[in-house]
């Protein structure tokens, strides 16, 4: 069992095998192997407390279900059922899937990053680029002749429906 | 304002790249517009994947522009590492030299997944070039027919020495060009491969692993001869859809010593196939795992589809998983039990009941012949069996009941011989 600390200061306490699926944290476990319980906690700054919770289901989620089993059409319907459960879990809103993002990258968890990155770039995809400047909050700093002429003129064919 | 973060601006470059590798390259392009830092962020992105679906007015023109902008223009610092290329209604004089030329650069920025959705006229001008980019480690073709398929004819040679991906749909190809591509490509692990039925078909490859084998069949021709001459081959799947398309006495030639996964999937199996399915189940025989799926179609009588009497069984030596499904009438519930007698490794079985359609294919289908001879399991029904873990002691005294089972209907036609 080890212990994993949010920057508000909550504590996670997790199996080792499931914890695993962060390769940050098992390089650090790797590290510290045989020394004293005390050593066995992580603090995990830059990571606020509803993250970990996430993060943990999707754990344990992944630890009673890995990808690759072995049976042939039993692995098809579990993929299946896993995809549907993973459509479900990143369906949030986009300040936790941000943060998701930042937490799967920091602490190396491959997946559950790509998964992510993917249901992001699913929101973006048929939004204009003003709802995207919306949605993500940029403030646009560009010049008004800048927005106008230049960035539009430079890939005409994403933004206008005629060409001059 | 402390938790107004402004949402992807705080995420680091890298990461953002990711994101926008998702996107198709027409909406990553948009993101040039949001700021200074996004202006020239897309460019980076590794992937591209170019569709007329998300261009404001999906012409000829605007598929140029995008295809001269994100591809032709692309600073050299910028590899493309995945290229996927979607066409749809557009004319052939503009296409096929201007996806030589995006090709050709793509080939220079170090080009390694292809993918070429739906065949674009003069794919037969371009399979010399595809196959020439030598970066590249998987490939995914649309269909090729027969015309296009004359460049596979003597002469064809590929410097695809990466390749070990390669998924390839033919149709009405002959067997000769096939097997001709095979040769080419000394690293290829990975086939899937979708074909016609046809007489024969020789696939020679020193280094296939995986091999996905897809046969759309026909009433005619039938495989007279499958040779599969795979010795590192470690997966098959084998489907067939439509009529079943062996005929009796086709075997698979050819040994797959590190064997160990098999998935076959069979589409309208009636009785005088058996024999086929036979022959298939032996040549595969030290199997360590295997997945069948039969289907019986239009025959009004349910007809036993894995064994014929009087012929030998599939030995099974070191089969540890089965997954079957299939209609476990009387008499192939029969031959079920007798397969799995010939398995001593057995670890986990899983039989799975399909009720085939009562529909206008099979009229004069009785409920009553088609019904489950399965034990009745733990849901109080008779649709599945699942045994695990059946080398411990009392799983297997268990499971040896099961075989114990009669068997009726092997009996009673012994009886009717004597």
């Amino acid at each position: 069992m080890i212990t994993l600390i949010s920057s508000d200061k909550r504590k996670f306490h997790v199996l080792e095998e499931v914890a695993n699926q962060s390769l940050t944290i098992r390089d650090v476990i790797e590290d510290r192997r045989g020394r004293r319980r005390a050593d066995r906690i992580i603090l995990v700054t830059n990571i606020n407390s509803k993250i970990p919770e996430k993060v943990i289901v999707y754990w344990l989620r992944h630890f009673l279900m890995p990808e690759e089993i072995a049976h042939a059409s039993m692995s098809h319907k579990k993929a299946e059922k896993l995809k549907k459960w993973e459509a479900k879990f990143f369906d949030t809103d986009i300040d936790t899937l941000n943060d998701l993002i930042l937490a799967a990258d920091s602490l190396d968890i491959p997946s559950l990053f790509d998964g992510a990155c993917e249901k992001v770039s699913d929101i973006l995809k048929n939004r204009s680029a003003e709802e995207v400047g919306e949605i993500s909050k940029i403030e646009n700093e560009f010049t008004h002749e800048e927005e106008e002429e230049e960035i539009p003129s430079e890939n005409a064919w994403v933004w206008r429906n005629e060409f001059a | 304002m402390a938790d107004e973060v402004d949402f992807l601006s705080i995420l680091p470059d890298d990461v953002v790249i990711t994101i926008l590798s998702f996107l198709p390259s027409a909406v990553a392009v948009r993101t040039s517009i949001l700021c200074r830092r996004f202006r020239h962020l897309w460019e980076a992105s590794p992937s591209v994947l170019l569709t007329p679906r998300y261009l404001p007015r999906p012409n000829n023109l605007s598929f140029l522009r995008m295809g001269e902008r994100v591809i032709l223009q692309r600073h050299p610092s910028h590899p493309i590492l995945s290229l996927h290329l979607e066409f749809r209604r557009f004319t052939p004089p503009l296409r096929d030299q201007f996806i030589y030329f995006m090709l050709v650069k793509a080939q220079s920025l170090g080009l390694r997944h292809l993918t070429i959705h739906e065949s674009p006229h003069d794919l037969v001008y371009l399979l010399p070039s595809i196959f020439s980019i030598d970066s590249l480690e998987s490939l995914d073709l649309p269909t090729i027919g027969p015309f296009h398929a004359r460049m596979f004819h003597s002469g064809f040679t590929s410097t695809c020495f990466r390749l070990t991906t390669l998924s390839l749909r033919f149709f009405n190809v002959a067997s000769f060009n096939i097997s001709r591509i095979l040769p080419q490509l000394p690293s290829l692990e990975d086939l899937r491969l979708e074909i016609r039925a046809m007489d024969c078909l020789s696939l020679p490859s020193q280094t296939i692993r995986k091999l996905k084998l897809i046969i759309i069949g026909a009433d005619d021709p039938k495989f007279e001869s499958l040779a599969l001459s795979l010795p590192s081959l470690e997966s098959l799947h084998l489907e067939t859809r439509g009529p079943f398309s062996f005929s009796a006495h086709c075997p698979i030639h050819g040994e797959f010593p590190l064997l160990k996964k098999t998935v076959i999937i069979l589409d309208e199996v009636h009785a005088p196939d058996a024999t086929a399915v036979m022959r298939l189940l032996h040549s595969i025989s030290h199997v360590q795992e295997l997945s069948l799926h039969v289907k019986e179609e239009k025959y009004p009588i349910p007809n036993p589809i894995l064994l014929e009497p009087g012929k030998t069984l599939p030995d099974f030596p070191r089969l540890k998983h089965l997954d079957v499904s299939l209609c476990f009438h009387d008499r192939n519930f029969d031959a079920i039990i007798m397969v799995l007698r010939n398995c001593p490794a057995l670890e986990s079985l899983k039989l799975v009941h399909k009720i085939p359609k009562f529909t206008d294919w099979a009229q004069g289908r009785k409920r009553k012949d088609w019904r489950s001879e399965l034990p009745r399991n733990a849901d109080g029904n008779r649709r599945y069996a699942y045994f695990t873990n059946l080398h411990l002691g009392k799983n297997k005294k268990e499971f040896m009941k099961f075989l114990a089972k009669k068997c009726t209907f092997w009996r009673r036609a012994k009886d009717l011989d004597v």
